[in-house]
């Protein structure tokens, strides 16, 4: 396998001191979600995919379905961790690519073995993220009887979704995902129904995005920052100085007032972090990161979202057939998920809002010069829309901070 | 919901902009029976502040559109 090229990002590759970190007592947090890399390949062809249209291109590389043997090895690695840390619940997330392509029949399989190796006690959740294009009645039936539960990604409103979620020949997916949504919907089906991932895109209208995700009744939703960097910022919308926020506030404000909202983790994140409590995402707050991903050829990554700052953003040096998954706790990329604000730029220690914002999604800090130890890019719409959750929270609660 | 915490869609403070100290560190209010009493969006978060306060790992996942059923 051939080095990590972490020159590009001095923080933490360079500059991060493990031995003082470990001095200074961190304990490594375990794992408990590794995304599988199923398949490498996908049947549309979105025009923001941090896979495909960012600059990491490993995908080109890899096999394009994950082979018995890395698939075997993968879950073998991650219950043997489970195991040594006495972990209660763990999560496997199928993902690719589209995971759909790896076969219904080949997933049911991986279901099947992965219960059997973890050691009892340990509950594992299954989850996998879809475009929904191949989801049928045939695959929901996989699902439910292997407790799969399928998270599913659409942007809004047919329009807005059809705008970037496209098949290679140029056609819109909404009509297929909506054709999924329907099934996932019906109460036979609803346990197989995680929720929905939904791109922001701050130039449209958010409430008619909301009124279009809540339409589809889905038990969760989480709204995503576009995987964006100061290298290659987020698009801009003319005459908003925080566009993103905007976008998400307005949505937030319907959110709050409703009497039985779905779960929307951001919303959900950014309230529990100003009542004291924690985050449960990557987007806010300073929680430690315990997600592993394995890709098709078997190497332990990063998360995958690092794939849009720059070619093998991901990468540990690690790979299943060769490694434990304990060895990826002492790689830097991984240490510097788990130590909080030690991690962060000096501007955000600085903030008042450090403990909220939590310095943003780690993809979103990286500048060349620094790596990823940058305000996020998104620091302005971050600052604004944790300050607008603070301020109804606060109000709700009539005291003063 | 109890009347101390009925918002008004209207309403927004500011926090100081030395530090935004955590609100249920000042609220005064017993938490508990607040989280217990209040329906909607916020008794939702109190309950989950609570409930968090066992898991002192408090990991992060990558896909928020799974939510772990706690």
């Amino acid at each position: 396998m051939a080095p990590a090229p972490h020159d590009a990002a001095p923080w933490p590759y360079a500059e991060l001191d493990l031995e003082a970190v470990r001095a200074a007592g961190h304990r490594a947090v375990p794992f408990r979600e590794m995304v599988l890399k199923v398949h490498q390949r996908c049947n549309l062809a979105c025009s923001y995919c941090y896979v495909y249209e960012h600059p990491d291109q490993t995908w080109r590389e890899r096999p394009r379905t994950m082979p018995d043997e890395v698939r075997d090895a993968a879950l073998s690695r991650f219950a043997a961790h489970a195991r040594r840390h006495g972990l209660t619940r763990v999560r496997i997330v199928l993902h690719g690519g589209e995971p759909l392509l790896y076969g219904h029949e080949r997933l049911a399989e991986l279901a099947r073995s992965a219960r059997a190796l973890f050691p009892e006690g340990c509950r594992v959740d299954i989850g996998m993220q879809t475009n929904g294009v191949l989801l049928d009645e045939q695959v929901v039936a996989m699902l439910l009887e292997h407790g799969i539960q399928a998270g599913v990604s659409i942007d809004g409103v047919a329009a807005d979704h059809d705008r970037h979620r496209r098949t290679p020949n140029g056609r819109g997916s909404f009509a297929a995902v909506e054709r999924a949504l329907t099934l996932l919907q019906k109460p036979e089906n609803r346990p197989a129904y995680a929720g929905l991932l939904c791109t922001v895109a701050a130039g449209t209208n958010p409430l008619a995005c909301y009124e279009q995700l809540r339409a589809f009744d889905p038990p969760a939703i989480d709204l995503l920052l576009p995987h964006a960097n100061w290298e290659s910022p987020p698009p801009p919308v003319e005459g908003r100085a925080t566009p993103y926020a905007d976008w998400l506030i307005a949505i937030f404000d319907r959110w709050y007032t409703e009497q039985s909202p779905p779960r929307v983790r951001i919303f959900e994140d950014a309230v529990n972090l100003v009542l004291g409590g924690a985050a449960r995402g990557e987007q806010l707050g300073l929680s430690p990161s315990g997600v592993l991903v394995v890709e098709s050829d078997g190497a332990i990554e990063q998360v995958d979202a690092l794939k849009s700052a720059y070619e093998g953003a991901c990468s540990t040096g690690l790979d299943v057939l060769r490694h434990d998954f304990d060895e990826a706790l002492g790689h830097p990329g991984i240490v510097a998920r788990q130590i909080g604000r030690a991690a962060l730029a000096g501007e955000c220690l600085s903030c008042p809002a450090v403990d909220y914002c939590g310095g943003g999604h780690y993809a979103h800090r990286y500048r060349r010069d620094a790596g990823f130890r940058a305000p996020s890019v998104y620091c302005a719409d971050l600052l604004t829309f944790v300050r607008h959750v603070y301020g109804r929270v606060a109000a709700s609660l009539r005291r003063e901070p | 919901m109890p009347e101390e915490v009925i918002m008004s869609t209207a309403s927004v403070e500011t926090p100081s902009e030395d530090r935004w100290i955590p609100l249920a560190d000042v609220s005064d209010l017993p938490i508990e029976s607040l989280a217990a009493e209040t329906s909607g969006v916020l008794g939702r978060s109190l309950r989950q502040v609570l409930d968090g306060l066992a898991d002192t790992d408090g990991v992060i996942s990558a896909f928020g559109s799974f939510v772990a059923e706690d």
